[in-house]
């Protein structure tokens, strides 16, 4: 009777402490969500000024890298949501293979960006480094601006989860520590959220300079 | 939680995404016109539903986390549409919602000038 009474005790406390850390983390969410969308409505203020500059600016970036980049944060995602199935089943190996598939997805998100970061400087489209192109009009260098501002805070978000994801992994796989489900989780809700982050940031820079403009 | 992601869920979301992304580029190389941006961008919403979901498994969570993911959600719609009603009133030279208008404007501006 008494050991049935702890397990339900014990139970009830590791549901309000995952209520509590959903909840927290959450909030969190919230106002990162905040951070991205104040820096994309201004984005869309300066589109609406610039039209057809900024389309010119958009039909600058690589496009099929950009698309080859969503594909690869949205297998990402499934592999953090298989790692956190796997957390919570009986058998744990699993987690940690898809938490290090996930962060190395992630690191080749950013190894990509990177690359088209410096076809860019090589094509001198980085406005405060390299030599200004004078056929740049003001407004494209200002995409250009809103463009690395926009696609650098993301990819700091992505290097912070990938930094956790790992701290995460390698303590669950060195350690005789195991990582409660409920951090996988949290660790699996930021991700996502960096995700959809860049669901909406790749139609919104990459997408303006097609044929449909 | 009331019910589990299964797998299987799993699996389905992940494919869905990828055909939409697939459908988000194509539309984006149709002719057409500034309706791309708004199509490319309603595909980009349904992609962010289904990974918030799905993934992140809003719709087995529980109830209040629901209410608060659901309030978010609203008031950051109600701030972003608020911003483009502000942004698509005021008289820009160049406004792409009153184009006609706008480039009729920034004609006359340009005229204008040597006066």
């Amino acid at each position: 009777m008494i050991g049935d009474k702890k397990r339900t005790e014990s139970a009830e406390t590791y549901r309000r402490r995952r209520w509590t850390a959903h909840l927290g983390l959450w909030v969190f969410l919230g106002s990162e969500a905040m951070l991205f969308g104040s820096l994309a409505l201004g984005f869309i203020g300066l589109r609406m000024l610039y039209p057809e500059p900024f389309a010119v600016a958009s039909a600058h970036l690589k496009t099929a890298l950009g698309t080859l980049n969503t594909a690869i944060l949205l297998t990402s995602s499934l592999t953090m949501a298989l790692a956190v199935h796997a957390a919570r089943g009986t058998r744990r190996v699993g987690a940690p293979l898809f938490l290090f598939g996930t962060a190395a997805l992630g690191v080749l998100f950013l190894t990509i960006k990177g690359y088209e970061y410096y076809q860019e400087y090589h094509d001198h489209l980085v406005p405060w480094w390299s030599a200004r192109d004078p056929a740049l009009s003001p407004p494209v260098q200002l995409f250009f601006v809103c463009y690395f501002f926009l696609t650098g805070a993301h990819a700091l978000h992505l290097l912070l989860g990938i930094i956790i994801v790992l701290m995460v992994c390698s303590i669950d796989t060195f350690s005789a520590l195991r990582i409660p489900t409920v951090t996988v989780e949290c660790v699996g809700l930021y991700w996502h959220f960096v995700d959809i982050v860049w669901i909406f940031l790749f139609p919104l820079l990459y997408l303006y300079g097609g044929p449909s403009q | 939680m009331s019910r589990e992601t299964t797998l299987w869920h799993l699996i389905v979301a992940f494919a869905m995404l990828q055909s939409l992304l697939a459908l988000t580029v194509w539309a984006a190389r149709q002719p057409l016109g500034s309706t791309g941006v708004w199509i490319s961008l309603s595909i980009a919403a349904l992609k962010a539903l289904l990974v918030l979901l799905v993934f992140m498994e809003v719709a087995n969570t529980h109830r209040t986390i629901r209410i608060v993911v659901g309030v978010l959600i609203l008031w950051f719609m109600i701030w972003i549409g608020l911003g483009l009603v502000d942004y698509s009133s005021r008289s820009w030279p160049v406004n792409p919602l009153l184009s006609d208008r706008a480039v009729d404007a920034e004609r006359l501006l340009t005229e204008a000038k040597p006066l």
